[in-house]
């Protein structure tokens, strides 16, 4: 009897530490089209020729605010821009 | 093979619970939404193909095909961000020459053949030589680009079935010096910090690596740190002006080799100037000394035995007495005033110091020695095992951890840290295998440089490569192969039984009697491991093109064919040979996750216990292991203690003299990878950077009568090869250096390198060579 007591003890414990969790779990879906759609795809390549020792502020220089036609870029706050950026074909 | 969503929808349910317990990127997964996105495109998601780092990348899938691939920004590795590579990585699969149909040299051409034809064929060799010549006949080179599982089977056919340990991966050429000091030092493979220190510390020293380019994501994270704390420091010493050293607030110039003397010297008047931690010493750490005079592995099966002297830390010190900076400045070139200030930032109690290092350090015929000298940093500093403080090498292959390492593909080891040598762990591993006592031999087997030496002697018969392009990535390649009939071509120099398995045609396809067809990355569900302990999973999510299949159903044929498959009965293959891998884990500190667990996160760091990932190993609080109110404990070494080994300077194994009066360093690039057989296959990144280039001090120049661009003959004692020069290029060499990234398969720079190595990690130093520059 004492034995059966402690099963079930072990059971509701279980149960307890296990539905909140599952609940918690269905609270924060996955969804990766979802998370897809909140990030970039292709970085564009950079149709225009770089020097070598550009830094990231050199880019932003015309990118930040988009001068002299430059696109503006979405994410000042990266500052390695060449990890993703790299040289494309220079249009003439 | 392999679980289909239906199975793992039935899983999941049952693997919820576990993951939400303690799963910091918790996220189980809900596939109809997934696949109701309205432009067509299913996603999902695999840690990247390439580097070590292991980003996260959301993979969209439509028609049957990969069309885009995007930073996950629910990996908590990159946050959304890829390097360039990542981002185009739904082209690497889709180069126009992809392999698709098994080939078989006849009459020194390759003809189609089927999967029956070649199967049979790589088997009977096989039996022949085994029969023949013994079960060291025959070997496998494999790679740390392997699936946990790809490398799972080839060491339970080859250890287990075959009786040989032939089996080594190319990450012996790439992170083995970090695997014997991790050994050495704390008593188990790979680092106790994670990245989470990447974004916690407020002092980085970066010793020889460039990981703007290398590691770029982690990289990112770095300057990230800085531009919210503005007292973070970044501090780059290297042999090279780097796109690294550009963003570092310092860059620091060495020698090549100086490292050895620069950080003795540092340990010098860490103990001179009382920096250290004594309360930390003497409750975590032992003093040793090991066997000096080390040789250089220029000899063909020579052998080394590292030796290990108890000092007391009285010893250790009068030792350390001699390696002055003003000693080191001699041999580095960093002033003794410099190396003084880097002592006393490593031993600044009020900063939180990250030791980083790559392939500067491990390939480099001291690389043990330079990894124990800077573990030696943070121990007797003890900012070790704490967050934010760590010392971490980063690992450049994308599973070297989680399949090289973890698995133990490499001639010496077994499972979770076991090696062949020890009766106690030859016996665990036969029980789990459910194989005859005594199947597993004692003998090591040869590390990659001494296997392909083996073959050119004629005493591997036979040898199976895997995932990775040996003719293009070994050292001193001259030794390996002849001149082939057309200029720029290459063929086999003896009768060896060459098979490889690959994607593209590539230098060591030109050297194959068969040649394999692999399934890659998304074709095929898969487990990579990365540097900071993350073991990730993807299923697979397109189908491989033409008759291309994936290399454990290649290796599990060969089994069958050799009488070795009823190592293989899995019916739900991945699933159930996992669990039999993850039984090697378990209790040992290296504990992995049911592998249902991996289907819904963004992979975990083990140890994995009661469902909770662990940032920072023998740290209390973090690593459930650890004994209550100790703080940190290495319960992993003998007694608990960490070795603090004292390892002396000796020079390299080859310096510029008259003749060969330049230094050569080969590396990576942030374009390509490695030896670049996808990359180079992905238009943007070609373009970007078509081809190798040696950079070469513009004073080196001018002695030599060369300007940028000319074409210019780099010799060295073992090869030559014409290239174009760069100065003032993206890297800057220092005066008597150059350096030249070796992914162009046009301009084989590693002919020139020389096969010597690190006697205790047997790991080739790639980076210093003696070679001469004259104009064409």
């Amino acid at each position: 009897m004492r034995s059966i007591i402690r099963l079930l003890t072990v059971l509701c414990l279980s149960a307890a530490l296990v539905l909140p969790l599952l609940a918690n779990a269905d609270e924060t879906p996955v969804n990766y089209a979802a998370d897809a759609a909140k990030t970039g795809g292709d970085p564009p390549t950079v149709p225009h020729r770089m020097k070598e020792g550009d830094t990231g502020k050199s880019c932003l220089a015309c990118h930040e605010k988009g001068l002299n036609k430059a696109p503006e870029t979405s994410h000042p706050q990266r500052l390695d821009c060449v990890q993703c950026h790299v040289q494309g074909e220079i249009k003439k | 093979m392999g679980v289909t969503r239906r199975d793992f929808l039935k899983a999941s349910a049952a693997a919820t619970a576990f993951a939400a317990v303690g799963a910091s990127a918790l996220n189980p997964l809900k596939a109809g939404i997934a696949e109701a996105a309205d432009d067509g495109i299913k996603w999902d998601k695999a840690p990247c193909r390439y580097c070590g780092v292991g980003c996260s990348v959301l993979v969209g899938v439509k028609g049957g095909k990969i069309v885009a691939t995007k930073g996950d920004p629910a990996g908590p590795v990159n946050r959304g961000l890829n390097c360039v590579k990542g981002y185009f990585l739904s082209k690497a699969l889709y180069g126009k020459d992809r392999l698709t149909t098994p080939l078989i040299r006849k009459n020194g051409k390759m003809v189609p053949a089927s999967w029956d034809e070649a199967l049979d064929l790589i088997a009977s060799k096989f039996k022949d030589s085994i029969a023949k010549n013994g079960p060291n006949s025959v070997a496998m080179y494999g790679s740390g680009q392997w699936t946990v599982l790809e490398g799972y089977t080839a060491v339970k056919l080859f250890k287990g079935g075959i009786g040989t340990n032939n089996v080594d991966p190319n990450a012996r050429l790439c992170m083995a010096s970090a695997v014997g000091a991790f050994m050495n030092t704390f008593g188990s493979d790979e680092p106790m910090g994670c990245y989470d220190d990447l974004d916690l510390g407020d002092t980085y020293i970066l010793w020889g690596a460039n990981m703007a380019e290398a590691h770029p994501v982690l990289y990112s994270r770095m300057i990230d740190n800085r531009l919210k704390h503005p007292n973070v420091k970044i501090i780059d010493l290297g042999t090279r002006w780097t796109r690294t050293s550009q963003q570092a607030d310092e860059y620091i110039p060495f020698k090549p080799h100086g490292d050895l003397a620069a950080i003795n010297a540092i340990i010098h008047v860490i103990l001179r100037d009382k920096l250290y931690d004594q309360a930390f010493i003497d409750k975590n750490t032992v003093f040793k000394r090991g066997t000096e005079n080390a040789p250089y592995g220029l000899k063909d099966k020579e052998s080394f035995d590292d030796v290990a002297k108890p000092l007391t830390f009285e010893q250790y010190k009068e030792l350390m007495k001699p390696l002055t900076p003003e000693w080191a400045e001699k041999i580095c070139g960093i002033p003794a005033k410099k190396l003084v200030e880097l002592a006393h930032i490593y031993g600044d109690k009020t900063r939180k110091i990250n030791s980083l290092w790559t392939m500067g350090v491990n390939q480099h015929v001291r690389g043990t020695w330079v990894n124990n000298l800077l573990y030696n940093l943070h121990l007797l500093t003890g900012k070790i095992g704490r967050p934010g403080e760590n010392p971490l090498s980063l690992t450049g292959q994308p599973s070297a951890c989680g399949t090289a390492r973890e698995v133990g593909t490499f001639g010496h080891r077994l499972p979770a840290d076991m090696v062949v040598m020890n009766p106690k762990h030859r016996e665990i591993t036969e029980k789990i295998w459910g194989i005859p006592a005594g199947r597993i031999s004692p003998k090591p087997g040869p590390h990659a440089t001494e296997m392909f030496r083996a073959v050119d002697r004629g005493d591997i018969k036979c040898i199976w490569i895997q995932c990775t392009n040996p003719y293009q990535s070994l050292p001193n390649l001259n030794r390996y192969r002849k001149a082939g009939d057309k200029p720029g071509t290459y063929a086999k120099k003896n009768d060896a039984f060459i098979v490889v398995s690959d994607i593209y045609p590539t230098r060591s396809t030109e050297m194959a009697d068969v040649i394999l067809p692999s399934a890659s990355w998304v074709e095929k569900e898969g487990v990579f491991g990365n540097t900071e302990r993350r073991t990730q999973h993807w299923f697979k999510m397109v189908e491989p093109p033409g008759q291309a299949k994936n290399d454990t159903w290649q290796l599990i044929e060969l089994a069958k064919r050799l009488g070795h498959g009823g190592l293989f009965p899995y019916k739900h293959f991945d699933k159930e040979m996992f669990e039999e891998y993850r039984q090697f884990t378990i209790g040992t500190g290296k504990d992995l996750a049911p592998y249902e667990t991996y289907y819904k996160v963004r992979g975990l760091r083990w140890p994995v216990i009661n469902g909770k990932e662990t940032r920072w190993r023998y740290a209390e609080g973090h690593d459930p292991k650890v004994t209550k109110g100790v703080g940190v404990e290495f319960y992993k070494a003998p007694n608990k203690k960490a070795s603090i080994w004292f390892r002396p300077y000796e020079p390299p194994a080859e310096s510029p003299d008259m003749e060969y009066p330049l230094w050569l360093c080969t590396g990576r690039l942030l374009e390509h990878w490695h030896t670049a057989t996808m990359t180079g296959r992905v238009p943007e990144l070609k373009r970007a950077m078509p081809e190798a280039v040696i950079e070469i001090h513009p004073e080196d120049a001018k002695k030599l009568g060369i300007k940028s661009r000319d074409q210019v003959r780099v010799s060295s004692r073992r090869g030559s090869i014409v290239m174009t020069a760069e100065l003032n290029g993206r890297g800057k060499p220092e005066k008597g250096s150059t350096f030249v990234a070796f992914f162009d398969e046009t301009k084989m720079i590693n002919e020139l390198c020389i096969d010597a190595f690190c006697p205790i990690s047997k790991e080739p130093d790639f980076k210093k060579c003696a070679i001469k520059i004259q104009k064409v």
